[in-house]
């Protein structure tokens, strides 16, 4: 089966400095991922190279087997769907009108919406709990109903992958999982998969099913958090001592 | 408001400022002897008047402002940016340069409206050049940046009006401030304009996605690149043909999309058809201004524009920081 996306030996830079090196990495349907690293290591690079929003130095990103740089900007809006850190509008927009936005790589050239469009972005409002807000402009709204908004767009744009970029930024502690898992549990299995770069290795630990550690030098380890999940590997990743606690199934990290 | 009802009550008041227009003038005629000149076309004073002078000024003032506020709104949409306007970002001064400098050179006249356009590209490849936007999307240095442009522009002009014979001056210094005495020609202006609303209208939906942000817009699938192409063309061609007609005129750009906003907001299906009908509306208020508020004198159309749109940009910056 070919993989949603696939990096074949890939190299990113932003401006001179040197990022990710020589990436060997496949996404397969049904999985979650997680990249952690130390700040400037690319982890946000390699979310814009997926989506074909920053170019690759070397190698190759390829979408269900075609190479990025060979689809339009809507192709690739059907395969990836990102969630920025931060998003600002200085022309306001409605929740509705945003959350509708995300059907517009699916439509035609006029990009009129179809009533399928309109039942599936409401489907996406209702998920994300956000029926009271649908007609307040984004900008309004706090920093965490914002979030809530720009996840109901990726659900409506209903690509394979959905690329998060720290989704758990303006989330309360005790929201920020029970929001993020009922997101990845309102994906279809057998055709979408999830990327999140985070902050915090207990959220990926407890959200992904794989981990994509970006360290400082450029290199790379990637796999199943059983096995990568290890306070070894996070010590080695943000270049101080971590040590891990077992409390019953959940495992937690802490530096010192 | 309704999208229908907006264009509806936009086209009204564009005939009612219409019908004023040709009724009145400089000469006072009866209403009833040019509304019948409208009707039977007869000879005599009310029917030549009208055909001659008042009706194609009219129809002149529409078009150019229309053009103008268009060009407006859709530099607002490319630098996201409700401030912008191609007349305080140096557009329309590099168009007029151009204008000029091919009219020193004894260039034949449809060689103007090139010239303008080569004015109008130059101008905006060094703002975008100089201010450095593209990358830092700072509103203050782009609106210094065009600012200076402008100052620029105009230093060059009375540089090149300084050396022309002075049996010209007095026509090419009214042109300067927006003039709609010489309608040259009406019809490569609404050639121009009905050439520049159908690819617009057809881009409305992508429009609006740009106004999320570039990357925003691109992620959800917009070929960003084609869009500020699309937009960056149409708005130089229409500042620029309307310069090179009707001289630099300032600020409809500026105030008409801004009122269709705060009646309807963002939408390009509706804001540009409506800001096109308003900037319509304006220019053919201004026009008329000038031709009866100091009659017999006539003063040109961009000074009442000015002080429209003066208080407003002030408004608006003070707003925005």
């Amino acid at each position: 089966m070919t993989p949603l996306a696939e990096c074949d030996r890939v190299f990113l830079e932003a401006g001179t400095t040197r990022l990710v090196q020589d990436l060997r990495w496949a996404l397969k349907p049904g999985e979650c991922w997680g990249i952690l690293g130390p700040n400037g290591s690319g982890k946000t690079t390699l979310l814009l190279a997926l989506a074909g929003l920053h170019p690759v130095t070397q190698g190759d990103i390829r979408l269900d087997g075609t190479a990025v740089r060979k689809l339009s900007r809507k192709a690739i809006a059907r395969h990836v769907g990102l969630l920025f850190q931060e998003t600002h509008y200085p022309f306001p927009v409605k929740v509705r009108e945003l959350v509708m936005a995300g059907r517009y790589a699916w439509q035609n050239a006029g990009g009129a919406g179809s009533d399928r469009d309109e039942e599936i972005s409401a489907r996406a409002i209702a998920a994300m709990q956000l029926e009271r807000l649908a007609e307040r402009p984004v900008d309004t709204l706090s920093g965490g109903e914002r979030r809530r908004v720009a996840l109901a767009t990726l659900l409506s744009q209903q690509a394979g992958i959905q690329l998060l970029d720290e989704p758990e930024n303006h989330l309360d502690p005790g929201v920020r999982l029970k929001l993020l898992e009922g997101f990845i549990d309102r994906l279809d299995k057998d055709r979408q998969s999830t990327v999140m770069v985070l902050h915090e290795p207990a959220l990926a630990v407890r959200l992904c099913s794989h981990l994509l550690l970006l360290f400082d030098d450029g290199s790379y380890l990637a796999g199943e958090t059983t096995q990568v999940a290890t306070a070894e590997n996070m010590t080695r990743l943000y270049g101080t001592p971590f040590h891990a606690i077992q409390n019953g199934k959940r495992l937690l990290f802490y530096p010192g | 408001m309704p999208g229908r009802l907006l264009i509806a009550l936009l086209s009204i008041c564009l005939l009612l400022v219409s019908l004023l227009s040709i009724l009145l003038g400089s000469v006072q005629l009866p209403s009833a002897d040019i509304l019948s000149a409208l009707l039977f076309h007869e000879d005599g004073l009310a029917s030549e008047i009208l055909w001659d002078y008042r009706l194609p000024r009219t129809l002149f003032a529409i078009v150019i402002g229309a053009m103008l506020a268009m060009a407006g709104a859709m530099m607002q949409t490319l630098l996201r940016n409700p401030l912008a306007d191609p007349y305080i970002l140096g557009t329309s001064g590099g168009a007029a340069a151009g204008v000029l400098a091919a009219f020193h050179l004894s260039f034949p006249l449809w060689f103007h409206l090139l010239a303008a356009v080569a004015g109008a590209v130059l101008s905006t490849i060094l703002l975008l050049l100089f201010s450095g936007f593209i990358r830092s999307r700072d509103t203050n240095r782009l609106l210094l940046t065009g600012i200076v442009l402008t100052t620029g522009w105009g230093a060059l002009i009375t540089f090149l009006l300084t050396l022309s014979p002075s049996s010209s001056l007095p026509g090419m210094l009214f042109w300067l401030v927006g003039d709609l005495n010489e309608q040259a020609s009406l019809s490569v202006p609404a050639l121009v304009l009905l050439l520049s609303l159908p690819p617009v209208l057809i881009a409305a939906k992508p429009l609006d996605m740009l106004l999320l942000g570039r990357q925003q817009a691109a992620s959800l699938g917009v070929d960003v690149a084609q869009m500020h192409l699309l937009l960056l063309g149409f708005s130089i061609l229409l500042t620029a043909t309307a310069v090179a007609f009707a001289g630099p005129i300032g600020f409809v750009g500026l105030v008409a999309p801004h009122i269709i906003r705060l009646i309807s907001g963002s939408g390009h299906r509706l804001l540009i058809p409506a800001t096109a009908l308003l900037g319509g509306i304006l220019l053919v208020s201004a026009d008329l201004l000038s031709r009866t508020l100091v009659a017999p004198r006539m003063m040109p159309a961009g000074v009442f524009m000015t002080l429209l749109g003066v208080p407003l940009f002030l408004y608006l910056i003070r707003r925005q920081s």
